[in-house]
């Protein structure tokens, strides 16, 4: 029982607390000291060990480490510190509370060993995440954010409806992996939604961008890897998840081209890279999950330097529009040269940590003579590389206007400011843990759950990388014209409850009002009215007027969490 | 992307099916550098050509959640409506920036 002291949630869910009352100075530190004592809890944990406690009839197990708790856990603790340096110029206190809240929360779904520990966590986690959002306190991350809230309460009452079958049907509540049946479905549905796998992805893309510049760094490492850990504790093998995670893959990479949104292009690409990693989930050998792992591992580090990058871009100009920006790269070398480091690792460029994670997925299905998945997997990574390793660094940095004056001399249309040290200092570390792995797979590789004995710097695979590399830069420079950035934003799915009610409502009322004009009955001069007022309230809920009263969406969004809930509740207790 | 890359592009492509020759690695020679090159074409041919002209639209469709042409509040504005701009210091001196907490900014230049 003691071990339960060690448990890496600790630190980070105490210092959220702490930082609300503490002075200034002292509650930046224990921004820094709180994922440092957590990663010492990750490290020091033995595994196999299980601390359980009872609850009622329940055994529940709030402990339970093995070697992919540690993997998971110990990329946690070391995203959660970069993050919190990151933002220790930007963030108020009320962002730095609920963000170290949040890695707790996400600490505890890692280390959960039963469904409701891990339900209680999971629901910690959305509540929390919704807050890093909300706290950039800006009408657009708040309507976002509260979007994102409703999704993920809805996606908390599927798992606490696959829990409640799951106990009904097999007497335990020990999270392993699921056999098919109603409580798996319900489950997979929850972990599919977190993960951000399409059609249940849109709140991904719509609300990590309008998150704060450091809330935005640390939303990108938890919330989908979480999805990605538990769906390899809970759905090994499963095959929907080969084809779903293409899916993914492509979907993102094929948005990520068309994105505009320096924060929202990176945004589409967490879903493509989860889809990699959903894609191994559902090959299900020992090869596969190692891939998953190590490339969730990889993937955190190198999307947080990204996003830190595009982020001090934005922090600097107070741009995010790629149109908007160019002619900034001599007065941010530093920055860009960051950045490259994580492009060069998100695209699997040899000596970066993307080359000896990513592959080993597409090596897996090799091993299972799945061509036709190698070959989709190699073909997303083209246009991986082709969106975040040459569209966008090229559209802000250089853009139509070339590399720019060398200082702030006034004379640019777009200024910029001066980006604080820590930032740097974060980018910087993410980077050196980049190239570190690079250089040193067996860094990674022997964090993960089984060996590894693939070899990635033979030289046939290095060979085969090199020449989809250079040919890549070669359709960039063919394709270039087609490939630039416009000034537009792009329909996804959200656009179904974004948009849909009002454009049905819009036609309903139409149609009513043109009725009523005609001599009518009383009756249905009444039902005329009730429809045009159905009408603008749902105009107010879904596009408030300038100097209207605050998100009235947020009520909307909070009703439609109440009912979703309802709903669930009662198909459950039907079941 | 200056034409003066194409010549780099060119020898390297030729030492890469050289070596790819030579290993006999690739199911077919030049594997690699066909997925490179069609993979560009497709994913940019298919995003630029058969999903934008369907998908894209103004940036006021959503007028609401229009991104703001500066978002002032990245550098930390004060209740007080004092901008920090950028400097870590100024945040420091003032207490702002990093340390507020009641800020309730509205996106300017945003619609909403």
């Amino acid at each position: 029982m003691s071990e339960l002291l060690l448990h890496p949630a600790w630190p980070l869910l105490i210092a959220a607390v702490l930082v609300r009352v503490l002075p200034r100075r002292p509650g930046q530190m224990l921004t820094l000291v709180a994922p440092v004592l957590a990663l010492a809890g990750v490290l020091t944990l033995v595994d196999g060990t299980l601390v359980t406690a009872p609850l009622m009839t329940f055994e529940l197990e709030l402990l339970r480490v093995d070697r992919l708790t540690t993997a998971f856990g110990g990329v946690f603790a070391v995203a959660a510190l970069l993050s919190s340096i990151y933002g220790l110029a930007t963030q108020p206190i009320g962002e730095r509370a609920v963000a170290l809240a949040y890695v707790g929360a996400a600490m505890g779904v890692i280390y959960a060993g039963d469904l409701l520990t891990l339900f209680l966590f999971w629901e910690l986690k959305a509540v929390t995440s919704s807050f890093v959002i909300l706290s950039r306190r800006t009408t657009r991350s708040n309507r976002s954010g509260m979007r994102y809230l409703f999704f993920h309460i809805a996606g908390g009452k599927l798992l606490l409806g696959g829990l409640i079958v799951q106990y009904q049907t097999t007497g335990s509540l020990t999270f392993e992996a699921f056999e098919p049946g109603v409580a798996g479905w319900l489950v997979l549905a929850a972990f599919a939604l977190s993960a951000g796998v399409p059609p249940l992805h849109a709140w991904l893309k719509d609300a990590y961008p309008t998150a704060s510049v450091a809330g935005t760094v640390f939303l990108s490492a938890f919330t989908p890897k979480a999805a990605v850990y538990a769906l390899i504790r809970g759905f090994p093998g499963a095959q929907v998840l080969v084809y779903l995670g293409v899916i993914m893959a492509i979907y993102g990479v094929l948005y990520a081209i068309l994105e505009n949104d320096i924060r929202r292009l990176l945004s589409y690409h967490i879903i493509s890279q989860v889809g990699f990693m959903v894609t191994a989930v559902g090959i299900g050998t020992e090869t596969a999950l190692n891939g998953a792992t190590a490339h969730a591992f990889s993937h955190i580090l190198y999307k947080g330097l990204l996003l830190m990058g595009m982020g001090a871009v934005l922090y600097a100009t107070g741009r995010s529009r790629a149109s908007d920006l160019g002619g900034v790269l001599n007065r941010m070398r530093s920055v860009a040269v960051l950045y490259m480091i994580g492009a060069g690792s998100i695209s699997s460029v040899p000596l970066f940590s993307g080359y000896v994670s990513k592959e080993l997925i597409p090596y897996a299905a090799g091993q299972e003579e799945l061509a036709w998945l190698v070959i989709a997997l190699k073909v997303v990574s083209v246009g991986t590389f082709l969106s975040t390793g040459l569209k966008l660094p090229y559209a802000p940095f250089i853009g139509t206007r070339g590399m720019g004056p060398a200082t702030e001399d006034g004379t640019d249309r777009v200024v910029v400011k001066p980006v604080p040290v820590s930032m740097y200092v974060a980018m910087g570390a993410a980077a050196a843990l980049n190239i570190a792995i690079g250089l040193y797979p067996r860094l990674l590789y022997d964090l993960m759950p089984t060996e590894i004995t693939r070899a990635p710097y033979a030289l046939g695979p290095v060979v085969e990388k090199l020449q989809i590399l250079i040919m890549t830069v070669l359709g960039f420079w063919l394709l270039f014209a087609l490939l630039g950035s416009k000034a537009k934003i792009n329909l996804d799915l959200d656009w179904v409850y974004r948009r849909l009610p009002v454009v049905l409502s819009s036609h309903r009322a139409e149609r009513s009002l043109a009725r009523a004009d005609a001599p009518a009955s009383a009756g249905s001069r009444a039902v005329a009215s009730t429809r045009s007022g159905a009408r603008t309230m749902l105009a107010r809920a879904f596009e408030p007027a300038e100097e209207g009263p605050p998100d009235v969406v947020a009520t909307w969004t909070l009703g439609g969490v109440l009912l979703a809930t309802a709903a669930v509740l009662l198909i459950v207790s039907l079941l | 992307m200056t034409t003066r890359a194409l010549p780099v592009i060119a020898v390297v492509a030729v030492v890469g099916l050289g070596l790819d020759l030579l290993i006999g690695y690739s199911p077919v020679v030049g594997y690699g550098a066909g997925i490179g090159l069609f993979g560009t074409i497709i994913l940019t041919l298919v995003a630029k050509k058969a999903m934008a002209p369907v998908l894209q639209r103004g940036e006021d469709y959503y007028p609401a959640d229009r991104t703001p042409d500066i978002e002032h509040d990245v550098y930390g504005v004060r209740t007080d409506g004092v901008r920090t701009d950028g400097d870590p210091g100024a945040a420091d001196r003032t207490g702002g920036a990093g340390d507020q907490d009641h800020r309730n900014v509205p996106d300017p230049g945003g619609a909403a």
